[in-house]
């Protein structure tokens, strides 16, 4: 069912159109992950959502509440969500428990308790009560902004960048606890970010927004394996876009003929990801027999070694012996085959076909 | 199956009305001053007008007001130019006490300046007294901007210039004067400003002056047109000055091109030129602060315990105590409307009622204090020689000072902040008054004390425009001073005088501050 429903929302700064005729609809306890680059018009959304900007035109709801029609709207401090921003944005002149309970009544007789319970609950030692923001750790005072943004309880909780100030090794971690303590509440979440990685982690349904437009809306996996055209799916990840001839659900490429469910036949565009191709030395006595019999072989031209992952840069061989350009291969490999030798190349599931 | 949790708000185009209304209704205040003088003008006719304009008085008086302004203002940029350098470049004994030297003079009232002067050389009088007086009462308004300035320049620029192959004199003044553009355009407006608004210095140092001939008018015949008149020349002259400012100021870029923090400055050795360099400072630092002091130790000796009344000093005291908090009080309530809308929604019209609040500070008090009481005795007569009326002359005067500090302060609070309030139920109302303001708060104390060190020592709208019967610091050592009872005079001197030493501590420490040290 429709928590959140964001109909045909249009703002514009002058003559600068921030965001064109956005709707997504957001179901109760879920996660959705809004993520585009910088200008996209991702963070307008989160500002017009939680009451910050008036929008020029479209509806919001939440929870069967009309919350803006038009330019006119329920005000921030009533519409009962949460936000918690890129840099916490923790009220420096306040110890954490004041800040945890800045949302609270001042008089709730149980107001002690319910900062502690928050606390736990966020996963910081009760003994940081009485410290300033300025001396906490990036993590903690994001985790001190979530407790003092759950502590009033909101139907939507909307986290902007909340991980992007982190350090790398701290994020993952974080952004895991916060998703499974979002779920365990029970609290439906929007969350976003630049980083499609962690659009695709956090999230049950992705957005991607682009020069103001809602591009693609789906589950992450969905959305990775089949983006709507070559740019989204450059966005959300390295890609292998390849011209194809593709005929009753096959795809015949530079790498072979692989499985391609789609109705349309003829020449398309179709993609593969990196982690589908796989790549395995050879000797490179006999190819041309081989390269005859449908196997498809490459030489290695260049590896850029990345530590976790490396990439190679690998050209083909087609029957003739000639080079086609290379492909850009992720591998995980830890014995990389030496620049210059050859690899069998074999590919993994589907391929992805544009129409 | 929608329903409206609370009735939807319908907001306008313009957001924030009623701070812009309340921003708008201070600006139309501020604009009173000039709309006076042109209601004036118009009243009077332009026959009567030009007769009272175009006469030898007042061609005499803008030859003494050109006078002063082209010999104080290129005097007070050699010699704080030269001071800034020493102290901000050089390898210079005692640099720091040097430096804190130069600001202290800020912390002695101009009058109180030429008091000490015109005791010690009773001779003095006219341009001469006029130009060294002001020069020593009002450089440190050109030694702060311009030494601040020179310890963010980035040494690049200078390195750049010597490795093109010029000397370290052509360095000077082709990489590193034009740098310092903006800090004395800045600091020569500001001396000018106060040179065409001062009146008891140069009463004691009988030099007249726009300001002397209003007051003098003003006592002697009320509030006649000529008075008005006067003013009227002397609203064009400041006027002019700011014009003649924004053209010197041009719109250069200043601001470092490139990336990553400046180096620290290197130290240039002095080598021979040490002892005359020293010299120069112990020499400014003895006119300014050696003869004031001097001159009020002596007066305090000769009068002994016997000039210590301490109820007519106490009253005093307490009377410009009240008058300088309520008078900070209102001219921070005044600005805050404008110095949030100017950080959190700045646009065309907010720029313009930024404008107004600015001009009006730059106005002198008399004409200030004139506008007020004609407005008052032909308007609303009940509100003529009121508290009321004073504290509104001041707020005009001081509108300025409190909107920079304001702005600068409210700038530091991040929205953010304001926003996770109202996102966690706070009215924006409440938001911004239990955040921003908050944090706010050191930085409106430390431009209430400026306003309320300008109160302190105010003495021609005060003059003209206190209750019967008022008593500051000011006006009675000004009252004293003019029966020649400098005896008497000395320990108001002094009190004004302590009361400003820790607001111009605070002034030196915000200048290192703003360069980042």
């Amino acid at each position: 069912m429709t928590f959140l429903s964001v109909q045909a929302l249009s703002k514009r700064y002058g003559k600068v159109s921030a965001l064109d005729d956005v709707s997504i609809e957001v179901p109760a306890g879920s996660r959705t992950a809004i993520v585009g680059p910088s200008g996209s018009g991702k963070t307008t959304l989160l500002r017009l959502i939680a009451g910050f900007e008036v929008p020029d035109s479209g509806r919001l709801a939440l929870d069967g509440d009309l919350l803006a029609e038009g330019r006119a709207g329920v005000p921030a401090h009533r519409r009962s969500i949460g936000i918690v921003a890129q840099d916490g944005a923790l009220f420096p002149h306040l110890t954490v428990a004041d800040n945890i309970g800045f949302g609270l009544e001042r008089k709730a007789p149980d107001r002690d308790q319910r900062i502690l319970a928050l606390m736990d609950m966020v996963e910081l030692a009760r003994t940081m009560r009485e410290r300033r923001p300025h001396q906490l750790s990036g993590g903690q005072q994001q985790r001190v902004a979530l407790a003092r943004a759950l502590a009033r309880q909101p139907k939507l909780m909307l986290l902007d960048e909340p991980f992007s100030a982190l350090d790398a090794g701290l994020r993952e971690g974080i952004r895991a606890s916060v998703a499974e303590l979002l779920q365990a509440e029970g609290v439906t979440a929007m969350l976003v970010t630049h980083d499609q990685a962690e659009a695709l982690s956090f999230a049950d349904q992705v957005a991607i927004l682009r020069d103001g437009k809602l591009l693609q809306v789906g589950p992450p996996r969905e959305l990775y394996m089949s983006p709507r055209d070559p740019g989204t799916a450059a966005f959300l990840g390295d890609a292998i876009i390849l011209s194809a001839n593709v005929s009753g659900g096959w795809a015949d490429c530079a790498l072979g003929r692989i499985a391609a469910p789609t109705a349309c036949d003829g020449v398309a565009k179709v993609m593969l990801r990196p982690e589908q191709v796989t790549l395995s030395p050879v000797s490179s006595d006999g190819l041309e027999h081989r390269l005859a019999n449908g196997s498809r072989y490459g030489r290695i031209v260049r590896i850029d070694f990345g530590g976790a992952s490396s990439s190679i840069a690998v050209s083909l061989l087609d029957e003739r012996g000639d080079h086609e350009g290379p492909l850009l291969i992720k591998t995980t490999h830890v014995d990389l085959p030496p620049v210059g030798s050859h690899v069998q190349i074999k590919v993994l599931g589907q391929a992805h076909v544009f129409k | 199956m929608l329903q409206v949790p609370y009735p939807l708000v319908r907001r306008r185009v313009l957001p924030h009305v009623p701070v812009v209304a309340a921003a708008a209704i201070v600006s139309l205040i501020s604009l009173l001053p000039v709309g006076f003088v042109v209601w004036i003008a118009i009243q009077t006719g332009s026959e009567t007008a030009s007769a009272l304009i175009f006469r030898p008085r007042v061609g005499e008086l803008l030859i003494n007001t050109f006078l002063l302004l082209a010999f104080t203002i290129p005097l007070s940029i050699a010699l704080s130019v030269t001071l800034a350098w020493l102290t901000e470049r050089t390898d210079l004994a005692g640099a720091r006490l040097w430096a804190w030297l130069a600001v202290a003079p800020l912390a002695v009232p101009a009058f109180v300046h030429s008091y000490a002067w015109v005791s010690l050389l009773p001779g003095l009088h006219g341009l001469f007294g006029g130009v060294l007086v002001s020069t020593l009462a009002y450089f440190p308004f050109l030694y702060l901007p311009v030494s601040a300035q020179l310890r963010r320049l980035d040494p690049a620029i200078e390195d750049a210039a010597a490795s093109l192959g010029h000397g370290p004199w052509r360095v000077f003044f082709h990489a590193v004067l034009p740098q310092l553009r903006l800090a004395i355009c800045g600091g020569s407006l500001l001396i000018g400003l106060h040179l065409l608004a001062e009146y008891g210095l140069y009463v004691m140092i009988r030099f007249d002056t726009f300001t002397t001939a209003i007051v003098d008018q003003f006592q002697s015949a009320f509030n006649g047109p000529a008075a008005n008149m006067l003013g009227g020349v002397l609203v064009i002259c400041c006027f002019a000055l700011l014009g003649l400012e924004a053209l010197a100021r041009g719109n250069e870029r200043y601001a470092r091109v490139g990336s990553g923090a400046p180096r620290l400055p290197v130290q240039q050795r002095l080598g021979w030129l040490a002892l005359p360099a020293l010299a120069l400072c112990a020499f400014t630092a003895l006119l300014a602060l050696g003869v004031p002091f001097v001159t009020l130790g002596r007066w305090l000796i000769l009068g002994g315990s016997e000039v210590w009344r301490l109820g007519p000093l106490g009253a005093a005291f307490g009377q410009t105590i009240v008058y300088a908090l309520a008078g900070a009080a209102l001219t921070t309530l005044m600005t805050v409307p404008m110095a949030w809308l100017s950080v959190r929604a700045p646009g065309r019209v907010q720029r313009i009622m930024e404008a107004c609040h600015y001009y009006v500070g730059s106005l002198p008090g008399v004409v200030v204090a004139l506008a007020l009481v004609t407005i008052t005795v032909r308007v609303a007569l009940p509100l003529y020689q009121t508290m009321a009326t004073l504290l509104l002359a001041y707020a005009l005067l001081f509108l300025p000072r409190s909107l920079v500090g304001l702005r600068a302060s409210i700038a530091q609070v991040p929205v953010e902040l304001e926003q996770a309030a109202m996102a966690l139920g706070r009215t924006p109302l409440r938001a911004v008054l239990q955040i921003t303001m908050r944090l706010a708060a050191p930085g409106v104390a430390a431009s209430m004390a400026l306003v309320g060190l300008g109160i302190t020592n105010e003495l021609t709208a005060t003059l003209m425009l206190a209750p019967n019967g008022t008593r500051t610091l000011a006006t009675e050592f000004w009252a004293l001073t003019s029966e020649i009872d400098y005896v008497s005079a000395a320990p108001y001197a002094l009190l004004m005088v302590l009361m400003s030493l820790p607001v111009t501590l605070l002034l030196y420490t915000q200048s290192k501050r703003m360069a980042g040290r």
